[in-house]
């Protein structure tokens, strides 16, 4: 597989959880060029915000999505709120901020719809197989959730800022809407 | 801020390989994985050799594996060569100038070289 033309747009999208940040990297829509996980070693916006901008720097993208915190659905701590929100605030020249919903993840972009998360986790894991690695056992009524369910988290947020092909109505990632 | 592409993409090709980096550290014939991480956090530059080994381990040529790299040699390869075109044709126009003019021309404009191909 061969990289993106010379132009492209670079997508990075995050998903911080109890004790780090998911990451996903994208130059265009099949393009997933690295994924995983920054440990913060425990719940700290501090060493979040400086791994999140570590990895701005590193793959200094075109847009940085991430979770909508006020939307409908979203089911952040007051912590992880405040952490997207002086994010998603912060002056960064070239980079713009995309919010997206928990709906918009299923109705928008080129991601079949699920209605479980861990059903999305699995659509994104057939369709990048170096993901299936990283896909957490199915989760029980009594388990928290995975931390690497942000890697899968962050994917759909990425997936979600590119057209879906033929489709004119959806916003493109070269016109995301700011926050 | 993107508009070109990264420096080199070996993480990820290392990554959708499967490969660890002690692993690829095998392969490039280094001691330890540390140099591969070097390399991957664009700490640390690899040799023409370490190139042309990354290229057969993941059989994708070097322009595609150091894009970015590949990108800016060549934009100041070109900007030379216009440079070098612009001096020799104030010079002088023997048939030895007007052949390093062609060959010049090539560089700058890489569509001359797919049309004279053809």
């Amino acid at each position: 597989m061969t990289m993106a033309p010379k132009t492209i747009k670079r997508v990075l999208a995050i998903d911080p959880f109890s004790r780090g940040v998911g990451f996903a990297a994208f130059e265009g829509p099949e393009c997933l060029i690295d994924w995983g996980l920054r440990s913060t070693g425990r719940a700290d916006n501090g060493r979040a915000v400086r791994a999140i901008e570590r990895l701005i720097d590193r793959f200094q993208p075109d847009v940085l999505a991430m979770e909508n915190w006020e939307a409908v659905g979203s089911r952040r701590c007051d912590r992880v709120d405040l952490l997207l929100n002086h994010i998603a605030s912060g002056k960064r020249k070239h980079v713009r901020v995309r919010l997206i919903s928990r709906r918009e993840v299923s109705t928008i972009g080129t991601l079949p719809h699920s209605a479980t998360k861990y059903g999305r986790a699995r659509l994104i894991a057939d369709r990048f197989p170096e993901l299936r690695a990283f896909l957490p056992p199915v989760r029980k009524p009594w388990m928290s959730e995975d931390d690497r369910m942000s890697i899968f988290d962050a994917t759909a947020f990425a997936i979600a800022c590119f057209p879906v092909a033929g489709d004119s109505t959806e916003t493109t990632a070269d016109e995301p809407y700011p926050a | 801020m993107a508009k070109q592409r990264l420096q080199h993409y070996l993480r990820t090709y290392r990554r959708r390989s499967g490969f660890s980096q002690e692993e690829i550290a095998q392969l490039l014939g280094a001691s330890s994985g540390t140099k591969v991480s070097r390399y991957e956090s664009f700490r640390r530059c690899p040799s023409v050799i370490t190139v042309f080994a990354y290229e057969v381990i993941f059989n994708q040529p070097a322009r595609e594996l150091f894009a970015g790299f590949y990108d800016g040699v060549h934009q100041e390869v070109r900007q030379r060569a216009e440079r070098l075109a612009k001096a020799l044709a104030e010079r002088d126009t023997d048939p030895e100038t007007v052949r390093k003019l062609v060959f010049l021309r090539r560089i700058v404009d890489p569509k001359t070289n797919q049309l004279d191909g053809q």
